[in-house]
C-alpha cells in the first residue's frame, strides 16, 4: 500500500476531451458557490445579496476590474508554475518559498540599484525575481535528482527556509528594513516600478506578462523539443531514459523554469503593486497555485480561467464584506469545496475504472 | 504568516483514500473536508443600503479595517470590535468590518470604505500604517482613525498605546512569581509595537528579580498557533515557569501549550483578559483597551468634534492595565510591589524602555521599599 | 458424453465492444478443453462469466445437466467452479499452506491449527501428484510451486470444473511439462478443465477437444487429435497463415557488435552480467535463450547504455561504445525494441505521433531546431502506421488506447524505420497473438535480409529456435552455451539454460 500525490494528480488531470476539463471547472466551481450560499444563508444573510455584491465588485467598475486582474496576475504565474513542474512529474509545494525570495530579490534590485533607465532597471529586476526563484527550486531539483530526496518533502521544509529569510531580512534588525514600522524594505524606485497603466487605478499591465508567460508555456510544452521531452520524463521516465532523454538534467531544468515563474509571480507583485518587498506581501499564492493547477487541468488556458475565478472571489470579496456583512472567511470555504471537489474526482475516477475495467487493467499488466 | 497549506491537506487526504482503496478491493473511506479557518460571525446591521454620513440627518457609518489576520485573535482585533459595536449601538450607526486576506488589499479595502461614504474609518493594526497615510490623503474629506500607529494628517487620529507601562507591570509580577528564574516571552512578529511590549516586560522582570533571564522568540506571524504552541513548549522544557505572549492569535497556542503542560506554569498574555484559555495557568493580562479608544473616538465623530492628531495612552489615561479578576486573586505581597510600580510610572519618575536600547540603559528604581 | 457445462447463447457486451455474441460452449465431464483465440476474441470474458465475475446480458448455463444462475466468484466455488488467474493472487509472506486455506482456515478453539492445515495439504498435494512443500513461504518458491499452489487452492474449496487461465505463460520448458502431468493427474481423478490459450502447440498436446473463438464467436470445436495447428490457426485468424517462418540461409558479414568480457550490476547491486563475450555479424540473428533473471535484461540495458558497465567493452561496428550515453549510442546505429514497450517502448499517454518520434527527437526536427513540426512529425507517424499495418483512427489518438499487437507494431515501426547496425529484440512477441507475432517474425527477417545485426531475447525457446542462426544461452549472468541452430534441439538447449541442474529448480 503506498499513496502518491503524483498517482492522484494524474488521475485529476489526464483527461480524453476539453470537453470533460471544462465541465470538472464548472461543476467544481458551482457546487463551491452553492456550498458558500448555504453557509451564508445559514448565517442568516442573504446569498443573493452576497453573491451580487461579490460579482458587482468584481465587475461593476472599471476600478473593481483592474483589482480582480491586479488579484488573478500573482495567482496566475504561480499556477503556471506549479503546472510546469507536474508537467514533469514534479510536484513543486515550494512556489510560496520561491515566490517569497523572487520578491525580495526583485525589491532589493528595485531601489539599491540606482541610476538605470527604466528600460534596463526594471528587466533587471524582475530578472532578479525570476534568478531567485529558479536558484531556490535547483536546490530542491538537484537533491531529487541525485539523492532521491521527493521534492515534496525538500520544498516544504525550503519554503520554511524562505520565510525565515524573508522574515530576517525585514526584521527590526534586518539587513534590508527600511526606517518606519513596517517590516519591510525601502520603496523601489520609479525606475523599477510597473506602475498603473490606467488613470485612478492600481492596474500596473503586471497581468501582460503572466498572460505572455501562459502563451509561452503552452507553446514551449507542446510545440518544442525541450517541453516534449519535459513531458516525456513526466508521463514516463523510465521510457525518456529508454528514448535516450536524460531525466535528471531534464528535471532540474523544469524545475528551474517552475521556480523562475514563481519568482516573476512575487517580483511582478512586488514591483507592480506594493513597491516594496515585506514580509507579509503573499497571503500564500504558491499554495492556491497548486489548487488553481489542478482546476486549471494543468493546461495553460485552463490556469488562465481558474486564477481569474480566484482572483474575482479575492477582489470581490472586499464589497462583498462591505455591503453585505458576510465575511472573507467565506472565500476560503469556496476554494476550500473547489479543490475539495476536483480531488474528489480523482478518487471517483479511480473507482470507476476499478470496477468497469477489471479485467481490462489485467490485460495491460501482462 | 502562512495559512496552512490547506490544498495539501486535502490532496493528502484524498491521496491516502487513493492508496486504502488500491490495496483493499472495497472502498470503504470517505474523506470529510475539514472546514478552513473558524468561521467568525460577522454582525453588521442592514447594510444592503449606505447612506452618506455627511448630512446629520442620515446614519451614521463606521467602517473598521484589519490587516490580514482578522477577527478570532481573542485580542486586539476582536476587542477593537466589540468598542466598534457598543459605539454603533449607542450611537445608532452602522457598522462593517472588512478583513484583509492579504497585504495587496489594504489600500483599496480602506479607499471602498473610504468611497462608500463612511463617516469614520478605522484601520487596526500598525501594519496598515502606509496604506492609511496614502488613503488619507487621497480622501481628505473623510475622517480616519489608526490604532497602534501614528500618521501626519489632519483628518487622521492616530492612536498609540504606551503598552510597555503595562508590560511593565506584567515583568513585575512574572519576576515574583518564576521559581526556576527563567521567564519566556513570545512575540508575534518583530514590529516596534511587538518589541515595545516585550521591552517593558523584560524591564519588570529585571527590576524586581535581577538574577531571572527571560527567553524571547518571535513567530513570525500573528495567526499561526500551531506555532505559538510549538515556541512556548519549547520555552518551558527549557525551564521557563512563565510565559507572556504578545502574538494574537499565535498567541492562543501558547495557551493550549500552558493548559496543556498543567500546574506549575504560568502564562499571561497582551490586550484582553484571556484566563479562560487556561484558567489554572492565568496571571492578570495586560489589557490595552483599545474598544474605549474606538468608542470615544466613534462619539468625537458622532458630538462632531472630532479632530486629527496623536493620542497617547498609557496607565495614566486607564488606556493600559492588568485584567482586574486575575489581579485580584494574587498575593497582597505581590499587589503591593506592583501598585507601587504602577504610582512611579503615572508619576513619571520611572519611565518603561520601548526598545531594545533603550532597555539596555535602562536601571529601574528599587521597588521593594 | 456426459455435459459438465453446457452454456448457450451467452451475450455479453461492453460499452462499445459486443465481447460475446451468442456462445455455445460444451464440455464433457472429465477432459481437457481446450479454449482458443487471438487476444481480444471474448476468451476471458467468457470464462468471467462461467467464474460468477460477470453475468451475461443473455444465455443460460448448466452445470452437470441442472441450470444454474452464479451471484458471485464464490457463488461459483461452492457450485463446483474454480479459477486460476494468470496473475497468482498469492500472499508472498504466506506460506503455502496459509495460503491455501486463507479464506477457510482450519481453525481449533479459534486459533489457526497450523499442523494440521499442513498435513492436509500434504495430502492434497499427494492425492494429485502436485509436489509442493506446505510450510515454505511462497515470495521463496518457483513460479511453477506458485501455480500449483493455485491450483490446489481452488481443489481444497471442491472445485469439479478447473479453468486455467493462459497457464504457460510465466512458465519455463521444464516447468511447462510439470504442468502437462498436473493437467493429466487432475483428468484421471475425474476433473474437468478448461485451458485457455493462444499457443497452438500447447493446445495441441494438452487437450482432448479445442473450441476456437474468433471476435466474440465460435468459429468451431474440434476434437484435438484429428486436427492440426495449421487448420486452428486459420479458424483463429480467419485466414491462413504460415506458422513457420520460412528462413533464407544465413549470409554471414561484417562482425557489427562484439562484446568483450562484459560485467554490469543488477539493481540490488549484485553482479547481474559476470563476464559476457559474444559477437553478432551483420545479417544474422543471435537468439538469447534463458529462463527470466539471468541477465538478459541487464545484457540489454547494458547495450543500450541505460545502466553503467562494471568492466568489459562494447564495440560498435569498430567503435568503442562503452561509455557513450544512450542518444549517442542511438544515433550510431542502435535500435532497440524494449521488453517491456509499455514501460519504456511507449509512453501511453502520449499520441502515436509523438511517440513515433521517442529516441529520435532530432531526426524530424532538425531543420526546425527548437521547434518540435508536430507537422512533419504526424505526417512521418502516418507513414509509419501505413506501413507496418498499425491499426488506429488517426496519429493523434494516444498510445495506451491501442491493443498490444499494434502498440508493438508502432514501436517496430519506429525502430526499423531508421534502418539500424544493429537491433536489440527483447521479447518482441510477448503477449502477441498468433497474427501479430507472425507479422513481427516476418519483419525481423525482413531487416536480417537486409543486412542488419539482429539480437534476439526471448523466454519462449520456439521463438528462438524459428529464428536465430545462433543461440547463445545464458545462465546466472553468464554464457554457459553456444549453439548453431542447425546442429542444436530444444532439448540441449533447456537443459542448458536451467544450468544443467533443472531437477533442483523444478522441485
Amino acid at each position: 500500500m503506498k499513496f502518491s500525490f503524483t498517482e492522484l494528480i494524474h488521475r485529476i488531470t489526464d483527461r480524453k476531451s476539453w470537453l470533460e476539463s471544462a465541465g470538472m471547472f464548472l461543476g467544481a466551481t458551482v457546487v463551491g458557490l452553492l456550498f458558500g450560499a448555504i453557509v451564508i444563508w445559514s448565517s442568516n444573510k442573504s446569498p443573493i445579496v452576497a453573491y451580487t455584491a461579490l460579482f458587482s465588485g468584481a465587475f461593476g467598475s472599471l476600478y473593481g476590474f483592474t483589482e480582480v486582474l491586479m488579484s488573478t496576475t500573482p495567482l496566475l504565474l504561480a499556477g503556471l508554475s506549479v503546472a510546469f513542474a507536474f508537467h514533469c512529474g514534479l510536484f513543486n509545494i515550494g512556489a510560496e518559498g520561491q515566490l517569497m525570495l523572487g520578491g525580495l530579490a526583485a525589491g532589493w534590485a528595485g531601489y539599491a540599484i540606482q541610476g538605470l533607465p527604466w528600460y534596463l532597471h526594471l528587466p533587471l529586476a524582475l530578472l532578479c525575481g525570476v534568478a531567485a526563484g529558479a536558484l531556490w527550486s535547483l536546490i530542491a531539483g538537484a537533491l531529487k535528482a541525485w539523492k532521491g530526496i521527493h521534492e515534496v518533502i525538500s520544498t516544504i521544509m525550503l519554503n520554511y527556509i524562505a520565510f525565515n529569510i524573508g522574515d530576517y531580512m525585514v526584521s527590526s534588525n534586518g539587513p534590508l528594513k527600511a526606517a518606519g514600522i513596517i517590516p519591510a524594505t525601502p520603496y523601489v524606485l520609479n525606475t523599477a516600478r510597473l506602475l498603473p497603466i490606467i488613470p485612478n487605478t492600481r492596474f500596473s499591465g503586471g497581468i501582460f506578462i503572466a498572460l505572455v508567460m501562459a502563451v509561452l508555456m503552452g507553446y514551449v510544452l507542446w510545440h518544442t523539443r525541450l517541453g516534449y521531452r519535459i513531458r516525456a520524463v513526466g508521463k514516463s521516465p523510465s521510457a525518456a531514459e529508454y528514448a535516450g532523454i536524460p531525466p535528471r538534467q531534464t528535471m532540474l531544468l523544469a524545475m528551474a523554469i517552475s521556480g523562475g515563474l514563481a519568482g516573476l509571480a512575487g517580483a511582478v507583485q512586488v514591483l507592480g503593486l506594493s513597491y516594496r518587498f515585506s514580509s507579509t506581501f503573499s497571503p500564500g499564492y504558491g499554495f492556491d497555485a497548486i489548487a488553481i493547477a489542478l482546476l486549471g487541468s494543468l493546461h495553460p488556458f485552463g490556469i488562465v480561467l481558474a486564477s481569474l475565478l480566484f482572483g474575482i472571489l479575492h477582489a470581490g470579496s472586499v464589497k462583498m464584506q462591505q455591503t453585505a456583512g458576510v465575511s472573507n472567511d467565506i472565500i476560503y470555504a469556496i476554494s476550500g469545496i473547489i479543490i475539495f471537489f476536483v480531488a474528489l474526482r480523482g478518487v471517483l475516477v479511480n473507482f470507476q475504472s476499478r470496477f468497469s475495467h477489471k479485467n481490462a487493467t489485467a490485460k495491460v499488466q501482462k | 504568516m502562512k495559512k496552512t497549506p490547506f490544498v495539501l491537506s486535502i490532496l493528502l487526504v484524498f491521496s491516502l483514500v487513493l492508496a486504502a482503496c488500491s490495496a483493499a478491493a472495497t472502498p470503504a473511506a470517505t474523506a470529510i473536508p475539514t472546514q478552513p479557518a473558524a468561521a467568525t460571525t460577522v454582525v453588521a446591521n442592514d447594510a444592503a443600503t449606505s447612506a452618506p454620513a455627511t448630512t446629520s440627518s442620515s446614519k451614521l457609518v463606521f467602517v473598521m479595517v484589519t490587516d490580514q489576520n482578522g477577527l478570532g485573535d481573542q485580542g486586539f482585533n476582536d476587542l477593537s470590535w466589540s468598542g466598534m459595536q457598543k459605539a454603533g449601538k449607542d450611537l445608532n450607526a452602522d457598522t462593517k468590518i472588512v478583513e484583509s486576506s492579504e497585504e495587496a488589499q489594504y489600500v483599496p479595502n480602506l479607499t471602498t470604505a473610504a468611497n462608500d461614504k463612511a463617516s469614520l474609518v478605522v484601520g487596526v493594526g500598525s501594519l496598515l500604517t502606509d496604506a492609511l497615510e496614502q488613503v488619507a490623503k487621497a480622501n481628505p474629506n473623510t475622517n480616519f482613525a489608526l490604532i497602534d500607529s501614528s500618521v501626519d494628517a489632519t483628518n487622521v487620529r492616530s492612536v498609540v498605546f504606551r503598552q510597555q507601562e503595562g508590560s511593565f507591570l506584567g515583568g513585575v509580577i512574572a519576576g515574583l512569581t518564576t521559581k526556576t528564574n527563567k521567564v519566556g516571552a513570545v512575540g508575534g512578529m518583530e514590529i516596534p509595537v511587538v518589541v515595545s511590549w516585550i521591552s517593558g516586560f523584560e524591564a519588570g522582570v529585571k527590576a524586581v528579580n535581577p538574577k531571572a533571564t527571560v527567553m524571547v522568540t518571535y513567530a513570525g506571524s500573528f495567526g499561526d498557533p500551531a506555532k505559538g504552541k510549538e515556541i512556548a513548549t519549547t520555552e518551558y522544557d527549557q525551564g521557563a515557569d512563565v510565559i507572556f505572549e504578545v502574538a494574537g492569535g499565535t498567541g492562543v497556542g501558547a495557551w493550549q501549550a500552558a493548559s496543556e503542560h498543567g500546574k506549575g506554569v504560568y502564562i499571561f498574555g497582551s490586550d484582553t483578559c484571556k484566563y479562560s484559555l487556561a484558567p489554572d495557568n492565568a496571571l492578570p493580562d495586560v489589557v490595552k483597551n483599545v474598544d474605549t479608544a474606538i468608542y470615544d473616538t466613534a462619539k468625537d465623530v458622532a458630538n462632531g468634534s472630532f479632530a486629527g492628531g496623536q493620542q497617547s495612552l498609557g496607565l495614566k489615561e486607564n488606556g493600559v492595565g492588568l485584567c482586574d479578576k486575575t489581579y485580584q486573586a494574587l498575593p497582597d505581597s505581590v499587589k503591593t510591589i506592583v501598585e507601587k510600580a504602577k504610582q512611579l510610572i503615572i508619576d513619571g519618575t520611572l519611565v518603561p524602555p520601548t526598545t531594545k536600547d533603550e532597555l539596555d540603559k535602562f536601571t529601574s528604581p528599587d521597588l521593594s521599599k | 458424453m456426459e455435459l459438465s457445462i453446457c452454456m448457450q447463447g451467452i451475450v455479453k457486451s461492453f460499452p462499445g465492444v459486443l465481447a460475446n455474441d451468442h456462445i455455445d460452449l460444451q464440455v464433457a465431464r472429465g477432459e481437457v478443453h481446450g479454449l482458443l483465440g487471438e487476444n481480444g476474441a471474448g476468451k476471458t470474458t467468457l470464462m468471467n462469466i462461467l467464474s460468477g465475475m460477470y453475468r451475461p446480458d443473455e444465455g443460460q448455463i448448466e452445470l452437470f445437466g441442472k441450470p444454474v444462475r452464479f451471484e458471485s466468484p464464490k457463488d461459483a466455488l461452492a457450485k463446483g467452479i474454480g479459477m486460476v488467474y494468470q496473475h497468482f493472487m498469492l500472499i508472498p509472506t504466506f506460506t503455502v499452506a496459509e495460503n491455501l486455506t486463507l479464506g477457510a482456515e482450519i481453525t481449533r478453539g479459534g486459533f489457526l491449527d497450523r499442523s494440521k492445515s499442513e498435513s492436509m495439504v500434504k495430502e492434497l498435494s499427494k492425492k494429485y501428484g502436485l509436489a509442493i512443500e506446505p510450510s515454505a513461504k511462497v515470495q521463496y518458491i518457483s513460479v511453477g510451486a506458485q501455480q500449483r499452489v493455485e491450483i490446489l487452492k481452488v481443489l481444497y474449496r471442491g472445485a469439479q470444473i478447473i479453468i486455467l487461465d493462459e497457464p504457460t505463460a510465466v512458465l519455463t520448458p521444464q516447468e511447462t511439462e510439470d504442468l502437462y502431468q498436473t493437467v493429466n493427474a487432475l483428468r484421471k481423478a475425474g476433473h474437468t478443465i478448461i485451458f485457455i490459450s493462444h499457443k497452438l502447440n500447447e493446445v495441441l498436446r494438452f487437450t482432448d477437444r479445442v473450441t476456437v473463438l474468433r471476435a466474440g464467436k465460435v468459429v468451431g470445436t474440434r476434437v484435438t487429435s484429428e486436427t492440426t495447428a495449421e487448420e486452428l490457426a486459420s479458424l483463429m485468424v480467419g485466414r491462413s497463415v504460415s506458422l513457420h517462418v520460412k528462413k533464407l540461409p544465413r549470409e554471414v558479414d561484417a562482425e557489427m557488435l562484439k562484446v568483450e568480457n562484459l560485467k554490469a550490476l543488477d539493481a540490488r547491486r549484485l553482479p547481474a552480467l559476470r563476464g559476457v563475450s559474444f559477437n553478432v555479424h551483420a545479417g544474422e540473428i543471435v537468439g538469447i535463450a534463458g529462463v527470466e533473471g539471468n541477465g538478459q535484461t541487464q545484457l540489454v540495458e547494458a547495450l543500450t547504455g541505460l545502466i553503467r558497465t562494471t568492466g568489459g567493452t562494447i564495440r560498435l561496428d569498430g567503435e568503442d561504445i562503452t561509455h557513450f550515453p544512450t542518444s549517442e549510442r542511438f544515433c550510431r546505429g542502435i535500435a532497440h525494441i524494449p521488453e517491456d514497450r509499455h514501460r519504456r517502448g511507449l509512453i501511453l499517454d502520449f499520441s502515436l505521433a509523438e511517440n513515433s518520434i521517442l529516441g529520435y527527437p532530432d531526426r524530424i526536427s532538425l531543420r526546425s531546431g527548437f521547434r518540435l513540426d508536430m507537422k512533419s512529425i504526424r505526417k512521418f507517424c502516418a507513414k509509419l502506421m501505413a506501413a507496418f499495418d498499425v491499426r488506429a483512427p488517426s496519429p493523434d489518438v494516444m498510445a495506451g488506447g491501442l491493443s498490444g499487437g499494434n502498440q508493438q507494431k508502432l514501436v517496430l515501426a519506429r525502430e526499423f524505420s531508421r534502418c539500424p547496425k544493429l537491433l536489440i529484440a527483447a521479447q518482441p512477441t510477448r503477449g502477441l497473438d498468433v497474427g501479430a507475432t507472425e507479422f513481427i517474425h516476418n519483419s525481423l527477417l525482413a531487416e536480417r535480409k537486409r543486412g542488419a545485426a539482429i539480437l534476439l531475447l526471448s523466454l519462449e525457446l520456439s521463438e528462438i529456435m524459428d529464428l536465430s542462426d545462433r543461440i547463445l544461452v545464458f545462465y546466472e549472468g553468464k554464457i554457459v552455451g553456444e549453439c548453431l541452430r542447425e546442429t542444436t534441439n530444444e532439448d540441449e538447449i533447456g537443459l542448458l539454460m536451467t544450468g544443467g541442474r533443472h531437477e533442483v529448480l523444478i522441485h
